[in-house]
């Protein structure tokens, strides 16, 4: 207040915020506009500001480049969804034992599940390829499908809000009703739990659409590239083509645009608060 | 006599029942939490004890052998793990220093009272985090690009072209300040929102009675805010420091190197933008030694778990917390 009593303070705080969201939006803003224009026009001087007329023509040269595009963004898609389920099912399940149920060694079991939160997933990249390799789960869906059975962190972020959200008093009432233990999981659980689902469904499914590093490892076969591993290759084999490899960029942004335009306001309480849970 | 007879053996009854109840109830449990661990055995813990056995052995597609520490010889030699160690721990300085300190800034304002676009704006800071590095990393090479946009801004202000990439004149100068701004960009709008819901957390009538014992904005800063976002910074510390030593998508868009993704030399001119992720990557999967990619991962892992270490330690130095 004092010190920056010449100027309201509100003026500070509009233009700070007006200027970094100008620069968080302007390189999208290019990527979107550049892949209208012909890779010579987009390294002519000044570069184009506005939408140009060449859109049509890179995406012919995308898909003939890349004639998997859209099977790659089909396998992400796969990827994505197929983990956020596997996530959510296996996630709710394990946190429900540990939020409702009394078990010996229970308090030592949690404690490893914690702990497991806290190893980098990269330093097992070189084993985990090996392990795969042998396994045969090359050009499969299943090395990044079948690990989220095993997710620490959807395990520790379930437990906490069933058991901070979801009324002791129902699980007796539902017993009573006679549901087995499976049925009171599947029918009041799950649907109670719905609100801490979605965030960890945004995360997982954000995690599996954007996976790179993996496919990249294991995928051969060009139909079962994600749409990364489309895109770096279609920079390494044609990476002159500015204006095809910005159409591809472009049309792999949008679902993440969608996601951030109707959906953030609660995606992003739910991530932040998931994050800052596990401290 | 005869009632009480009756009444101790109901009570044994329900007891008996309740005991086999909480077992069979303790059954459904363990059936309920065992695919997390036998899945986490089998594609986590066995993946990183593999890893350390692994860097004790030269294992390539072809043949496997236990070498004891040669692989750890070797990296005290190796000139392109320590340029790469550099440039990582040059990364992970410059990236968490500006990234932080912008975002915590911007976290403030974004927590100005009676705001007007909150929501937008937080959407906005947001996107970059959920795009894919590849993409990012895509978008930034045609920016930064010698004839690109970035350069055509700063000569219409007058500055000459810097070549960020080190296409243009094989220099590695700004190679790393280009990975380091695109890093920043794409992670400072997640630190924001972090920090902010960190603020969110802190009861406005602590800051009222500061101002009302008389304190400035600094004092208020220094001694009410960041010591009550301390949980918040670890946690941000701690993902910038794994983000930028595991940095690899981002980079190898930028520069390429990597077989069948991107072009050019590994980490670019004088391999300048060479992080550790990627030697391990090409090391594994260009040259095929397994073993010896290993070694680095493991060094890798040492280099986390030791920033880690010196993060909580300079974080919570006092015991209190």
């Amino acid at each position: 207040m004092s010190t920056f009593a010449v100027i309201p303070q509100r003026f500070y705080v509009y233009t700070l915020l007006g200027l970094a969201a100008l620069a968080t939006i302007a390189p999208f803003y290019w990527e979107f506009v550049l892949s209208t224009h012909t890779t010579s026009e987009i390294s002519s001087t000044p570069p184009p500001f506005w939408i140009g007329g060449a859109l049509l023509q890179n995406y012919h040269t995308l898909v003939e480049y890349a004639p998997f595009f859209w099977r790659s963004m089909l396998n992400s898609g796969v990827i994505a969804v197929g983990s956020t389920v596997v996530t959510i099912f296996f996630s709710a399940l394990g946190g429900y034992a540990f939020a409702r149920y009394q078990f010996p060694l229970k308090e030592q079991l949690f404690w490893v599940l914690l702990l497991t939160m806290l190893i980098p997933g990269q330093l097992g990249l070189i084993p985990w390829y090996i392990e795969m390799t042998r396994i045969g789960w090359t050009n499969s869906f299943l090395p990044f499908i079948v690990p989220a059975i095993g997710n620490a962190f959807g395990t520790f972020w379930m437990r906490q809000y069933i058991t901070s959200a979801v009324p002791v008093e129902l699980f007796d009432a539902a017993q009573i009703d006679g549901c087995g233990e499976f049925g009171v999981f599947w029918r009041i659980v799950l649907p109670l739990a719905a609100p801490a689902a979605g965030a960890l469904a945004i995360t997982s499914f954000i995690g599996g659409w954007n996976s790179f590093l993996g496919p990249l490892t294991l995928m051969s076969d060009p139909s079962m590239y994600t749409y990364p591993v489309a895109l770096a290759n279609l920079k390494g084999v044609h990476g002159t083509d500015t204006g095809a490899l910005l159409i591809g960029s472009s049309i792999a942004t949008v679902p993440m645009l969608l996601i951030t335009i109707f959906g953030s306001r609660r995606i992003i309480d739910g991530l932040t608060s998931g994050a800052l849970s596990g401290q | 006599m005869a009632s009480t007879a009756v009444a101790g053996a109901v009570r044994e009854r329900i007891q008996t029942r309740r005991v086999g109840a909480s077992t069979r109830r303790a059954l459904w449990a363990y059936l309920f939490i065992s695919p997390f661990y036998l899945s986490f055995l089998a594609f986590g813990v066995f993946p990183i004890v593999f890893s350390f056995y692994l860097a004790l052995t030269r294992w390539t597609p072809y043949q496997s052998s236990f070498i004891g520490a040669g692989n750890f010889v070797n990296l005290l030699q190796d000139n392109l793990v320590h340029t790469a160690l550099f440039n990582s721990l040059w990364l992970m300085a410059v990236i968490g220093g500006s990234q932080i300190s912008l975002a915590l800034v911007i976290a403030i304002a974004l927590n100005a009272t009676k705001l007007r676009g909150r929501e937008a704006f937080r959407g906005i800071f947001f996107l970059p985090y959920i795009t894919s590095p590849v993409v990012l990393g895509l978008v930034w090479g045609v920016i930064f690009a010698y004839t690109g946009l970035l350069n055509s801004a700063l000569s219409a202000l007058g500055i000459d072209q810097v070549d960020w990439l080190g296409y243009a004149t094989g220099s590695a100068t700004w190679i790393k300040p280009a990975i380091a701004l695109v890093t920043v960009w794409q992670f400072f709008g997640w630190n924001v929102l972090l920090f902010a819901a960190g603020l969110q957390a802190i009861p406005r009538e602590i800051f009222e009675a500061a101002r009302i014992d008389g304190a400035n904005d600094w004092q208020v800063l220094i001694g009410i805010t960041l010591p009550l976002l301390k949980r918040v910074s670890f946690f941000v510390v701690s993902i910038t420091i794994i983000g930028s030593v595991q940095l690899f998508d981002a980079p190898l868009m930028l520069l390429g190197g990597v077989a069948g993704a991107g072009s050019g030399t590994l980490g670019g001119a004088e391999a300048g933008g060479l992080t550790l992720a990627m030697v391990v990557y090409e090391t594994a999967f260009s040259y095929g030694q397994f073993g010896y990619a290993a070694a680095i991962s493991v060094l890798m892992f040492g280099v986390l778990v030791l920033l880690t270490v010196v993060n909580r330690r300079l974080l919570f130095r006092n015991l209190e917390d």
